[in-house]
Parts: structure tokens; C-alpha cells; sequence
């Protein structure tokens, strides 16, 4: 080593040049000219909590509108359009992939022994970019723009906005996949890799692509809205027409592409917390790329084009997508079964991220059984319930897991679990509802139609039934909230308490890849010396050969 | 662990602790190019699939003499000329060759500079107007952005002139003249489909 920590002389000694005083940095300043991706995926963790709390008011708020059939209650029709389309564009672009990205900004760097991010400063402006256009795209709700809204040039803000949050994402994954691709260890080849970053990497590509094609849609919106006229020959213009052009990737398969870093959390935890190494690991990674694969959803626009929910090329899909899911999940208990499984950890997370998943997984396969006559129904929501909520779960479990690189602290395991069992019960309070309700005739919320009709559209009788089962969709947004809201005081605990430990390199004892051979949380430049890696679980290999 | 104390501030340089990491430019400019070639085929298929819809109802779409087919062969030959340029500027790069690369660089961009010119000439020339139909606001929407890339590949190309001037070695920054070239690759492939889909089948 040619560095040491000791600070740089204050007192000039003949012939020596003494260095530059390091400026005194606040923490804001560090927030915002930081290119450490360390800081850089805290801000996005941060942020994305915080647009996601509006999120799920809005989702609470959206459904109080549907617990009575009888028209518009709460709001015109347009105000619950807006209120609507607040509410699933902050959930999916405003939390649960950024939230996603930020994760792995922190970890997947320090996982495959990179010394920084790929392109820091690309990984600055990705974010800055986002969260301007996540603002912005707030704010054009609030001077009446959006879905719905009357202020003309506030919905051209609301599309431009929604361009932007675009580019900041695609940015985001362009640096992630580079960095696991590129800036790996010494030694350590792309299947070497751990499963968290291998499957960052798929879904960092699954999204490059399909967010590629999300901002197609959105050029094409913003073109619509600022000078139409109609691509789909609608009577309304403008941003309704944008909002049904992006439709698709809040849609089956699409919406799937939120679960593929689950399996890589639930993998790496499972198998540190059974102190066994994942088995055919070429035959995992596959499995996680053909779920990746089978997520992509660009050429599914069923709202544009109805009959492509009858495509062979979607039924297949939609029940191919189950096997390479349960061939990881297979994995996991083959580690579980050759391990000493302990309880600590997220386990609880990693259960209800499994739940939700096979709920998205079912909600999907039942909603292209044409006998079913569930297109069109709320039974597509559904999936878009279960998605969110396992993806949430999944990120829960991966910031309870990787806290002390994150944060230098490990989250309070009481919020946590609560969290978890709260995402559990709102995820399935949100998801069931909405399967059910399809089964009745309810009309998909997410359509973009006059809930006036929905009376109308559902099997006569049966009217009360689904006024009560968006009660209780209702309640799930609400449960989902209150464990959003606990995994933000717990990681307000984390990361403001004045009672701050020193946390061990590895809290969990248990940790087979390098971040745990870093301290909590690691230096501002990671590794000192990039270490040369001859196995997956470097650290579990140390430990065995000792 | 010696003693010797440095700044703080300074990035660490010696060669134990700081890891060549071959590629990161060209495979970085890789995954953008997928997410450009994604972005357009999904323009060119809204265009592709309104016009197989309009066609099937037996509504008016393009009117074919509106397109004259000079144009855009002009600008298609343009770009593939100007390709040629590209890779004389990574080969030169690549040989240590300034005094080429400096040449290759200008006359690609002369040539980069006039497709662009030829794209936007080809707008008016149509008679199109953005708002006026459905073919006008896809056209516009696929040609303006072809515009914005084909001036961010350029612009790509303007950052190699920059490292080419401030390298004491030409061979040195060969990674990101090659990336320069596969952008402008993937841009000129992105031409070619828009001239097929936009003015070959109208």
C-alpha cells in the first residue's frame, strides 16, 4: 500500500510540498455533487420512499372512488383519472424500479469488486434526471395536468416529465449492466458473479430495452398532445392517449420484469443464511435470464391492439414465464436442503415476496384462458398488484440484508419484519380483490373508462360483492403504505440515530460474497486493493479451506 | 503499510490498487445503442402497424408522390459513405495515425452533417405538416428524432476529436474512437430501416 490514513501534515517541511486542504463538504453539498455510488443509491432509496408514500395515498385515495359503483363520489371523472394515474406511475416508476436501481447502485459494485460505478457521473446525471422528472411530473399534477387534467400546457409538462423520468431510468440500468458486465474482480467470470448482480444485470437489460420502448411511446404521446391528432381515434387527446400507449408496462408479461432481482435477494440470502453454495449456478443464472426474457412486454400492447391478448405467442408466455420461477425457486430449496438454515435475515421478506410473486405469476396465467373471458377485467390489475407488492417485498429484504454497506447500520428487525408481514397482508389484500372482481365482470381500473359503467359491466347481482371487494383492495393499498411507512422509519433509524454502533464487516456472520469483506459501511473508495477472486462465494471458500 | 502520507483528495494511482478495466466505453456504448435501436423499431412499428390498420379499412394513407425517392437515397448513401470515414477514424486511431485521424474526423462529420441536412430537407420536401394526419405526426416524430441521434453521434465523434487532440498517444484512446464507431454504425442501420419502412414502402 502506498496510502495510509494518516492525515496530511499541517506543518510544511523543507523541500516538501504541502497537499491541499480537503474543503470542509456539508452533508447537502455531498448529497448533491457526490459521484459516489454509494451516496448516489442512498439518494435514490430516499427519494423513491418518498414519491412512493404518495404513491399509496394515492392508490388509498383512487380506491375510495370504487367502493361505491354508484358514479363519481370522491371526484369528477377526470380528477380520478389524475388521482388514478398518480397513483400507478408513482408506484412503478417512481418507487419500485428506482428503488430497485438505488439498491443495486450500492451493492452490485461492491459484489463484484468494482471499485466505483461504471461512468459515475452518468450515474449522477441518470439520477438527477429522474428526480427532477419525478418533481416535475408531481408538480403537472398539481397545476391540473396529467390523465384528466384541463391545463393544456401542464399535460405537455406531464409527458415531457414523464420523458424524463424515462431517460433517467434508462440511464440508471445502462450503468448497472455495464458494471456487472465490465468491472468485475479479477478471476471472477460473469457466472462467478453473485446472483444479485446477475440478475441486476438481466433485469437492467430487460429494461434497457423495454424502457427504450416505453419512451417511443411517450415521444409519440407528447407529439399526440402537443400537436395530435389521434393514433388511436380517440375522441380525447393528448395525455389520455399517452397514458393508454404506456399501458403495456404496467401490464402482464411486462409488469413481471419487477420480480427478476427478487429471485437474485432471495437466492444470495438464502444461500448466506444456509451457509451452503447455490448448485449449478449456470442452470440458476439461466433460469433468472429466461424469466427476464419472458417478461418483455413492448410487443404486447393490448390496449392499442386488443387481439394480441389472444396471441399464442402470449398464452404460451404467460405460462412459460412459471417454469424458470419455480426452477429458482427449486435452487433455493435444494441450498435450504443441503444448508444449516438459520431465521435470521429477511426471511419473512423473502416469503412474501415468493407469495406475491406466484400470485402475479397465477394472475397472469388466468387472465389468457380465453374460457375465463378475463381480458379487460380487473383481473389485469391484479398482476399489477401482486408485482408491486413482491417487488416491494423483494426490496425490503435486500435493504434489511445489505443495510450495514448501505446505511453503516443494521435496520431496527422488528419494523422490518412488521414491514414485511404488512406488505404480505396488502399485497394480498390488493391482488385477491382484484382477481376475484375480474371473475364478476369488473372492469379493468386501469382502462382509463368512466366508472359510471362499471355497474353496468358486471354480472347482474353481484354489484354489492364488488363494491366490497374494492373495500378491501382499499385496505391493501392502505397495509402496503403502513409498510412502506415502516421501512422508512426503520431506515430513518438507521441513518439518523445518534446511538450509532459499530457494526461488524459481515453483522450477519454469514456472508459468502466480497461487500462482506468490507467494512460497514465501506470507504469512500471501496476496495484499497481490488482483490483476485477464484471462487463464487470467496468468502465461504476462506472460511472452509480454514 | 508505509508511511508515506498523500493527499487525501487524489485518486490513488499506483498500479496495485487501481484496475485497468478493459471495454467499459464500448460495452456502456453498446447497451445504449440497444436502448436506440429498441426506441426506433418501436417508432417504425406504431408507423408500421397505423399503416397496415389504415390500409385494411381502405383509408387514405401516404400519398406515394409526395415522396421522392432521391432524398432519402442521398441521405442513405450519405451515411453509409460517411461510415466508411468512421472506421478510417478508428483505424487511425487504433495505428496512431494523426494526421489521418484528424481528416477522417472532419470529413465525417461534413458527411454527418450533411444527412442531417438531408433528413430535414426531406420534411419540407414532403409537405407534411405534424398536426394535419396521422402519417405526418408519425413521420415527424421518426424523422426529428432521427435528427437528435444522428447529432448525438455526432457529437460522439467531436469527443474523440477532443481526446485526440489532448492525447500525448492516439493509440490510447482507440476504446472510445471504437465505441464512436459502432454508435455511428447502429445509427446508420437505424437509417436504413426508416428509409425502408418510411420511403421504400411508404
Amino acid at each position: 500500500m502506498t496510502a495510509t490514513a494518516s492525515p496530511p501534515s499541517t506543518e510544511p517541511t523543507e523541500g516538501a510540498v504541502s497537499p491541499p486542504e480537503r474543503p470542509s463538504v456539508t452533508p447537502v453539498e455531498e448529497a448533491l455533487g457526490s459521484t459516489d455510488h454509494k451516496t448516489i443509491g442512498r439518494l435514490y432509496i430516499a427519494a423513491a420512499i418518498g414519491f412512493g408514500m404518495l404513491g399509496m395515498v394515492a392508490g388509498v385515495v383512487s380506491s375510495l372512488e370504487r367502493v361505491s359503483l354508484d358514479g363519481y363520489d370522491v371526484f369528477d371523472q377526470d380528477v380520478a383519472l389524475q388521482v388514478f394515474s398518480l397513483h400507478r406511475l408513482s408506484l412503478l416508476y417512481l418507487l419500485v424500479i428506482p428503488i430497485t436501481i438505488g439498491l443495486a447502485t450500492v451493492v452490485v459494485p461492491l459484489q463484484v469488486g468494482a471499485q466505483t460505478i461504471v461512468f459515475p457521473r452518468l450515474c449522477s446525471l441518470g439520477f438527477w434526471t429522474w428526480l427532477i422528472g419525478g418533481v416535475t411530473l408531481v408538480l403537472s399534477y398539481v397545476v391540473d395536468g396529467g390523465p384528466g387534467g384541463a391545463e393544456p400546457q401542464a399535460r405537455e409538462l406531464w409527458v415531457a416529465a414523464m420523458g424524463m423520468v424515462v431517460v433517467g431510468l434508462l440511464i440508471g440500468v445502462v450503468v448497472l449492466a455495464a458494471t456487472v458486465l465490465a468491472a468485475r474482480a479479477p478471476g471472477m467470470g460473469l457466472l462467478d458473479a453473485p446472483f444479485f448482480s446477475l440478475s441486476v444485470l438481466v433485469a437492467s437489460v430487460i429494461w434497457i430495452v423495454s424502457l427504450a420502448a416505453l419512451l417511443a411511446s411517450v415521444v409519440l404521446g407528447f407529439v399526440i398532445t402537443t400537436y395530435g391528432p389521434s393514433i388511436l381515434g380517440l375522441s380525447v387527446l393528448g395525455a389520455e392517449e399517452t397514458w393508454i400507449l404506456m399501458s403495456w408496462f404496467a401490464e402482464k408479461p411486462q409488469i413481471l420484469s419487477l420480480l427478476i432481482v427478487g429471485l437474485g435477494v432471495g437466492t444470495d440470502v438464502i444461500a448466506s443464511i444456509s451457509g451452503a453454495a447455490p448448485r449449478a449456478r449456470g442452470v440458476m443464472f439461466g433460469a433468472i435470464a429466461a424469466f427476464g426474457l419472458l417478461t418483455f412486454g413492448a410487443w404486447s400492447q393490448t390496449a392499442l391492439y386488443p387481439e394480441l391478448a389472444d396471441d399464442a405467442l402470449a398464452i404460451i408466455g404467460a405460462f412459460a414465464v412459471g417454469i424458470p420461477f419455480l426452477i429458482v425457486l427449486g435452487g433455493w430449496f435444494d441450498v435450504l436442503r443441503r444448508g444449516t438454515p438459520g431465521g435470521r435475515g429477511p426471511v419473512l421478506a423473502i416469503v412474501t415476496f415468493v407469495v406475491l410473486a406466484l400470485g402475479a405469476l397465477v394472475a397472469g396465467e388466468l387472465g389468457v384462458i380465453e374460457q375465463l373471458d378475463l381480458f379487460g377485467t380487473s383481473a389485469i390489475s391484479a398482476a399489477y398488484g401482486f408485482s408491486v407488492a413482491g417487488a416491494l417485498a423483494a426490496a425490503i429484504a435486500a435493504l434489511t440484508w445489505w443495510a450495514s454497506k448501505i446505511w453503516g447500520r443494521t435496520l431496527n428487525p422488528a419494523l422490518v419484519q412488521g414491514a414485511a408481514l404488512l406488505v404480505l397482508l396488502g399485497g394480498l389484500l390488493v391482488g385477491l380483490p382484484e382477481l376475484i372482481g375480474g371473475f364478476l365482470d369488473q372492469p379493468d381500473p386501469g382502462s382509463a373508462g368512466d366508472l359510471s359503467d362499471t355497474r353496468v359491466l358486471v354480472s347482474d347481482g353481484l354489484e354489492s360483492s364488488v363494491e366490497l371487494l374494492n373495500g378491501i383492495a382499499l385496505a391493501g393499498w392502505a397495509l402496503l403504505g403502513f409498510g412502506l411507512l415502516a421501512v422508512t422509519v426503520a431506515l430513518a433509524q438507521a441513518s439518523t440515530g445518534n446511538d450509532r454502533e459499530a457494526v461488524d464487516d459481515d453483522p450477519w456472520g454469514e456472508g459468502q460474497t466480497l461487500e462482506w469483506s468490507l467494512p460497514s459501511p465501506p470507504g469512500p473508495d471501496d476496495f484499497d486493493e481490488v482483490p483476485t477472486v477464484t471462487s463464487p462465494t470467496p468468502l465461504l471458500a476462506t472460511e472452509e479451506s480454514a | 503499510m508505509s508511511d508515506l502520507s498523500i493527499d487525501p483528495m487524489l485518486p490513488v494511482t499506483s498500479e496495485t490498487s487501481v484496475l485497468k478495466r478493459p471495454r467499459l466505453v464500448l460495452v456502456t456504448t453498446c447497451f445504449a445503442s440497444a436502448a436506440v435501436g429498441m426506441f426506433f423499431v418501436s417508432l417504425v412499428a406504431y408507423y408500421a402497424r397505423a399503416r397496415a390498420d389504415a390500409l385494411a379499412t381502405g383509408e387514405a394513407w401516404l400519398d406515394a408522390s409526395i415522396i421522392r425517392l432521391q432524398p432519402p437515397n442521398v441521405a442513405l448513401g450519405t451515411l453509409v459513405l460517411s461510415l466508411v470515414f468512421v472506421y478510417w477514424l478508428v483505424s487511425s486511431v487504433r495505428k496512431g495515425d494523426r494526421p489521418n485521424a484528424y481528416v477522417a474526423l472532419v470529413v465525417s462529420l461534413v458527411l454527418g452533417g450533411a444527412a442531417v441536412n438531408v433528413v430535414a430537407f426531406m420534411l419540407a420536401d414532403t409537405g407534411l405538416s405534424v398536426g394535419g394526419s396521422l402519417v405526418g405526426m408519425l413521420v415527424y416524430a421518426i424523422s426529428g428524432s432521427f435528427i437528435a441521434l444522428l447529432l448525438a453521434a455526432m457529437l460522439f465523434v467531436v469527443v474523440v476529436g477532443i481526446r485526440l487532440l489532448g492525447a500525448d498517444d492516439p493509440r490510447k484512446i482507440t476504446e472510445v474512437a471504437t465505441a464512436a464507431g459502432v454508435f455511428w454504425l447502429v445509427t446508420t442501420l437505424v437509417y436504413s430501416v426508416i428509409w425502408y419502412a418510411l420511403y421504400i414502402t411508404k
